[in-house]
């Protein structure tokens, strides 16, 4: 009998690993050895074509003394910080207004999800067009109200445009806050209505306090992909180039000068994959820490006897 | 999804005097903020007809004043539009395909198999499914040019055999909720494990395979990063060659010719979002309330 039972079980055990064995053989292949790869070319000076030069840790210790490199971070935190903050409210409080009795909610969700799908590409463009001082609809308005008020958005205020357009791509987060809001069980709204509680007091002492493990896992998600944006920041305020390398080497403006641009310019502009490397690690640990530390700070705040 | 759960029991009693007002406001309230959120797809879509002069000089103008159709044709033309689409298309299945069906089994054993080790990776692929791919696109790049990889469309199929961990995690969800029963009859029957995945769990997996399609192929289609390091020249997809091709010979870009490339390169988002929402919304919805 115990004998039986230990060949079922290792027979599972077998089974497990023959479906999951050639995802570990490609998690290995695809992560765990350029992961690797890269930690030793951060210790080298390698310009992507010759034999890298080992150099031990001083690519990390001249980045702490590049200006560029530490003013990317502090901007990178800055913008993630605001980015999450407006973003997350913002969808909370839409999926708030959409979670009530409404006719029409599944074309209003659709609606506002739409943005979501655009391709990062179109999306830049379009952003670009709306806030642009020459074809903008923005400045439009502005400029009929008072003409001294139009200006280029863009170059004024580009890490505000910036996060306009994710708050414009909010879509994501909110229909997750949506799907948070409608597990709610109604018996407890329905409690406080009855006691006279305002729909404000409702969301906040109520469905906010519920909604916390889903806060806490979007803010998460948050940090993550402020960190790896890239693409919107360069391309909403300069001009494509000809060729990708032409794309990389624009400098956005001061206020948008992310780590991973950084990153991205130090290995395919300036050649030289060490910095880039080195560069990187100390984003992931950034990303790391700063994850680490709001967990910590957030985690009295969690409710966490209704999942 | 219980969309109308807590919905029924308002309708009973909210009949307050003061009610309808606030509901008027609701509404209000949200279609200025659908507005908000469709005007920049209309000031897209305006934007695409004007001239190249409209478009560059102050003040902006709300209509096209001289409708420019051939803004289109030029789009269509000025880049090899048709190429860089097929690109675009195969590259998207070349990454979807293969990589659905290793999906799968990933999300079967994960589903089905208690095994020592398990939790692991499990967790493994909880973090992985948080890191954004860009993070890793520097060091893949570094050894995919090690393996001389580089502009070849064998790294989509890398990644997509590879497993992306959302849909590893997707499929491993709508597997546990088949029962036992079903596939102790047909092991018992003398089946294989693989035979009951292929055989029995997959014809009924329809919903999720046409979600995990779709994200796979939007996610594809609407990369930027990927093909802008990873490919070059003629080989690379739609959204590269459209923020690249679209400049006249001295340098200026020809901004409503590429805003009518990108309302040709939008549509096929667009019917894949109408058509295909109930899936792709689910899909999205169940990769984040996992809390």
């Amino acid at each position: 009998m115990l004998f039986s039972k230990g060949i079922r079980i290792k027979h599972e055990t077998r089974m497990f690993y023959m479906f999951i064995g050639f995802w570990i053989a490609m998690f290995i292949f695809i992560n765990v050895i350029p992961m690797a790869y890269s930690f030793y070319l951060s210790l080298t000076s390698y310009d992507g074509l010759t034999t890298p030069v080992f150099v031990g840790f001083s690519n990390y210790l001249n980045l702490l003394k590049d200006y560029r490199f530490t003013g990317s971070i502090l901007q990178t935190i800055i913008f993630t910080f605001f980015n999450i903050t407006i973003t997350l409210t913002i969808s909370l409080l839409l999926a708030n207004l959409l979670s009530g009795k409404i006719k029409g909610q599944g074309f209003f969700r659709s609606v506002l999800f739409l943005p979501y799908a655009v391709p990062i590409i179109a999306t830049v463009f379009i952003w670009k067009t709306l806030l642009n001082r020459e074809s903008g609809l923005v400045n439009m308005i502005l400029g009929s109200i008072n003409s001294s008020l139009s200006l280029n958005l863009l170059v004024k205020f580009p890490m505000a445009s910036l996060i306009s357009l994710f708050v414009w791509q909010l879509g994501g987060s909110m229909i997750i806050f949506l799907a948070g809001f409608q597990n709610i069980p109604s018996a407890l709204v329905e409690a406080a209505e009855i006691d006279g509680a305002s729909p404000s007091a409702i969301l906040i002492r109520i469905k906010i306090p519920l909604l916390t493990p889903l806060i806490m896992y979007q803010i998460i998600v948050g940090i993550m992909l402020s960190f790896s944006i890239i693409v919107q920041p360069i391309l909403l305020t300069s001009s494509p180039g000809a060729a990708f390398t032409a794309f990389l080497s624009q400098q956005p403006p001061s206020q948008n000068f992310f780590t991973l641009i950084y990153v991205f310019q130090q290995a395919f502009t300036n050649q030289s994959f060490g910095t880039a490397m080195a560069a990187s690690w100390y984003m992931l640990l950034v990303m790391i820490a700063i994850s680490l530390i709001f967990l910590r700070l957030a985690r009295r705040f969690v409710f966490y006897e209704y999942e | 999804m219980n969309m109308n759960k807590n919905t029924d029991f308002m309708a009973l009693k909210r009949s307050k005097p003061g009610a309808d007002r606030g509901k008027v406001l609701t509404y209000v309230i949200i279609i200025i903020i659908v507005l908000l959120f469709v005007i920049p797809i209309l000031w897209l879509l305006l934007s695409s007809f004007k001239t190249q002069s409209e478009m560059v000089t102050f003040p902006p103008t709300f209509f096209p004043q001289n409708p420019q159709f051939k803004n289109y044709i030029d789009a269509l033309q000025k880049i090899d539009y048709f190429k860089y689409l097929v690109n675009t298309i195969v590259l998207s299945l070349i990454y979807t395909v293969p990589g659905i069906i290793t999906t799968a089994i990933f999300g079967y054993g994960f589903a089905r198999f208690n095994a020592p080790g398990k939790k692991i990776f499990f967790n493994i692929l909880m973090v992985l499914l948080l890191i954004p791919p860009i993070a890793v696109l520097i060091p893949e790049y570094t050894f995919f040019t090690k393996l001389h990889l580089v502009n070849t469309y064998y790294i989509w199929l890398l990644w997509g055999i590879a497993g992306n961990p959302l849909f590893i995690y997707l499929f491993k969800q709508f597997f546990s909720y088949f029962p036992k029963e079903l596939e102790e009859a047909a092991l018992l029957d003398g089946c294989s494990y693989m035979g009951v995945l292929f055989r029995i769990f997959f014809p009924l997996s329809k919903p999720i395979i046409v979600t995990v399609s779709l994200l796979s192929f939007l996610t594809v289609y609407g990369d930027f990063m990927g093909p802008a390091i990873l490919l070059s020249g003629d080989n690379t997809t739609l959204a590269v060659a459209m923020a690249n091709g679209y400049v006249a010979r001295n340098g200026i870009l020809l901004t409503p010719v590429l805003l009518a490339g990108i309302v040709l390169y939008l549509i096929p988002v667009i019917l894949i979002f109408v058509f295909g929402q109930k899936y792709y919304v689910q899909g999205f919805i169940s990769s984040g309330v996992k809390g």
